[in-house]
Parts: structure tokens; sequence; C-alpha cells
């Protein structure tokens, strides 16, 4: 016999995972501090590629005056402006980042837990019927 | 009214039953008139102009998930502005790869937007945008909006300054790519619409997400007004030669185009028919769950349909 609760329940599971499961299931593999730090190190790793493209992009375009003052520029401010703005970038990625992948996970995490109740809700009917199974 | 109504359900019927049919077609169409506005507006690759691979590539974009057609437009970008100039082909590399590296890879389900923005530009109506974006994106999609904004100006700028860069030789490049960037970044007329896209984005989702009554109408209204004073002000204070009165009716007209996309598109719940299978011990079960049609919602609408029926059965 077809219980109706039940599928009613495994097709909203099956909806579930169908439509965001896959994403959510990979995150459940991590525990939150690790996905977001993870995520944290990707973004560190793209926000220096842009910053370096940004960087190169200026060195490009000042070229000549880079080249004509060769020898009398002040390198070593240089250096200084160009780490204070990479570090500055940074800090602004991470902590958007962190914040993001904060409430990505634990939004994730909110509704896993509605389907892991499900999941229990079938788990029960499948033994009630068991039970009936064998009466 | 009644028959706007009728249409209006017709559509939600509709579009339950053939939801992938109707996906499909759209993705079809809308890659269809994006590569021929690329290709009418910077067409310099023969080859690419052929209809054929214009029909191709949009057939592939009907079955490819909307970030694939993004990354294909901007494949095509890039061929044109090669065949014309490496430079060009260069600065729209390191613009895509800034824009993705920066926020796409955040957040690739607002990448359209990005897409969109040139188009509404090239269709005339670029004032859609920032309501479009702040009734269905949210707030994190004003960054897109300003970036589709940048790339709609360093197109328009590829486009009429292509001839002077086509001829490059190693002794102009570095000449041409300052060019390019200077076109780029002293461009005051795109950094004041940049900056109106964004607010007006932000102002159109806040109001959107008010407990308001109407708030959807209101949001649209007051994300117009707010759009063509900053435009206003900006163009004074900025002195540039825009017209005004064609921004005003630019605005005017976006904000009627967003009523009426609001009434018959965000406004109707489009939940869909869901195909599942899965099993347990006994059973394969192959699931179509349809959703209800709810009748009872709390808009003075629905009451008019009431009505209505009792006088035809009466």
């Amino acid at each position: 016999m077809l219980n109706e609760d039940k599928v009613k329940l495994m097709a909203r599971m099956a909806m579930y995972e169908k439509k965001k499961g896959k994403k959510i299931m990979k995150m459940t593999k991590y525990f939150q501090g690790d996905y977001v730090s993870w995520n944290m190190i990707k973004t560190a790793i793209a926000a220096t590629v842009a910053y370096l493209i940004v960087a190169a992009c200026w060195a490009l375009y000042h070229l000549e005056y880079l080249m004509e003052n060769l020898y009398t520029l002040d390198f070593a401010d240089l250096i200084k402006k160009f780490l204070t703005y990479y570090v500055v970038l940074l800090v602004g990625y991470l902590v958007l980042s962190y914040t993001i992948y904060s409430i990505k996970y634990s939004v994730s995490m909110k509704s896993l837990k509605r389907f892991r109740a499900n999941l229990k809700k079938v788990k029960q009917i499948n033994q009630e019927e068991a039970k009936g199974g064998e009466d | 009214m009644a028959t706007i109504l009728v249409i209006k359900e017709q559509l939600k019927r509709f579009y339950g039953k053939f939801d992938v049919y109707v996906m499909a077609v759209l993705k079809f169409i809308g890659a269809l008139v994006v590569l021929m506005l690329i290709n009418s507006n910077i067409g310099y690759m023969e080859r690419l102009k052929n209809p054929a691979i214009v029909v191709i590539a949009s057939l592939v974009c009907s079955i490819i998930p909307v970030g694939g057609m993004v990354l294909l437009c901007a494949a095509f970008v890039l061929a044109h502005f090669y065949t014309v100039s490496l430079e060009l082909a260069g600065v729209a590399l390191v613009l895509f790869l800034l824009m993705f590296l920066l926020y796409i890879r955040f957040d690739s389900s607002l990448g359209y937007i990005v897409l969109l923005t040139p188009v509404l530009f090239w269709l005339k109506i670029p004032y859609l945008m920032p309501l479009l974006a702040g009734l269905t994106g949210g707030v994190g999609a004003a960054v897109p909006a300003g970036m589709g904004v940048i790339i709609y100006y360093f197109l328009d700028y590829a486009k009429t300054n292509a001839p002077a860069l086509s001829n490059s030789t190693t002794e102009t490049l570095l000449q041409n790519l300052t060019l390019i960037i200077d076109g780029l970044v002293q461009n005051k007329l795109m950094m004041l619409m940049v900056v109106a896209f964004i607010v007006t984005t932000i102002i159109v989702f806040c109001i959107k997400s008010l407990s308001l009554d109407y708030s959807w109408p209101i949001a649209i209204g007051t994300g117009m007004v707010v759009n063509m004073v900053i435009l206003l002000v900006g163009e004074f204070s900025l002195d540039l030669s825009g017209s005004v009165m064609g921004m005003i009716v630019g605005n005017l007209i976006a904000a009627a185009i967003m009523f009426v996309l609001q009434y018959f598109i965000f406004a109707v719940d489009y939940t869909r028919t869901e195909h599942v299978s899965f099993e347990d011990d006994d059973y394969v079960y192959y699931v179509k769950a349809v959703p209800k049609m709810s009748v009872s919602t709390p808009h003075v609408n629905v009451k008019r349909i009431n009505a209505q029926r009792t006088k035809r059965q009466s």
C-alpha cells in the first residue's frame, strides 16, 4: 500500500535535494570555521590576483614616467604605498567574505535541519509500517 | 482590468505547465538579441556575424545556465576586439577578469545584470536597469549594475575609437593602451551613471523591502525620481552636455515599462511544477508536484474576479 504522508514528505525532500541539496551537502563536509576560512583563503587569492592586475595596469599606464625617472624615483615610498593599498583591499575583502560565507553557512544549515527532521519522520513511518506488516 | 487579470492568470497557468520550454525559448530569444546587438555595435570579426553562428550560439545558450551565456557574450566581445586591436582586447580582458575576481565569484547568480545593462543601453532604456536590479536582485545587485555601466561605456568608447586604434604596431602599443585607459577613467558621464545606478538600486531595494502597502510601485516611483535628481545635479555640476529632456523622458519610459513588467511578471507567483523521482524499499516513485493555485490572496483585484463570477452566475 502507498502511504500518502510518506510520499508527500519524500517528494518535498526530493525537491529540496534537487534544488539546493547538492551545494548544501558539500557544505556539510566542513565545520563552519573550516568552510568560512577555506572560502576566505580563496577570496584572498582572488583579491591578490585582482590587485596585481590593477597594479600592472597602473605601471603600464605610467611606464614612460617610470622609465624617465628610474634613477630618481623613491622606490621605498612606492613599495610602501603599494603594500598599504594591498593590505587595505585585502582586509576589506576578507571582512566582507567572512560575513557573506558565515551567513551562507548558517542559512544552509537551518534548511538542512528541516530536511533532517523530515528524514526522521519518514524513518518513523517506515518503522511503523514494518511493525504493521509483522502483526 | 478584468481582461488583464485573465491574461495574468493564463500566463501563470501556461508557465506552470510548460516552464522548461518557456525558459529555454526565453533564453534563446535573449541570447539572440544580445548577440545581434553585440554584432551590430562592435561587429568587427566578420566570421562571428554569420547568422548561422549567431543562431547556433543562441541555441547553446538556451540549454546552459545564464552564467554560461554571460561567458559566451564576453568571448564574442573579446573576439571582435581582437580583430581590431590587441590593446582593446587586452583592456577588455582585464576588465572582465577584475569583475569576475572582485564580484561575480561571490555571487554568480547576479552576473546576468552585468550583461543586461549594456543591452538596455543599446535598446535606449538604460534607466530601467536600476529599477529592475533593485526590485529583483537586492542590495548586492547594485555592484553588477555599476559594472554593467562601465562595460557599456567601454564598448561605446571602442565603437567610436576602433578605427584610430586599429593600426597598432609595437611602438604605438603603449600609446594606445594609455588612450584606452584615459577614455575609460576620464569619462565623467560614466562615473555619474555608475553612481546614479548604484544609489538608485539601493534605494529601490530598501523601499521595496519595507512592509508598506504598495511598496513596489512606491519603490519604482521613488527610484525614478532619485535617478533623475542625481543625473540632473551631476550633469549641471560636472558641466556635461547631456539632453535633460531625453533623460527625463527616458526615466519616465523606464518607470512605465517597470510598472508593466512588475504587474505581469514579478507580481505573479511562478511556483513551478516539479518532477522528482525517489524510491523506498517497495516502490520507485515518479512524482509530479503541481503547486496549488491559491485564490484567496488578500489583494483587492481578486475581489473583482469573484464579483464578475457571481454576475455571470446570476
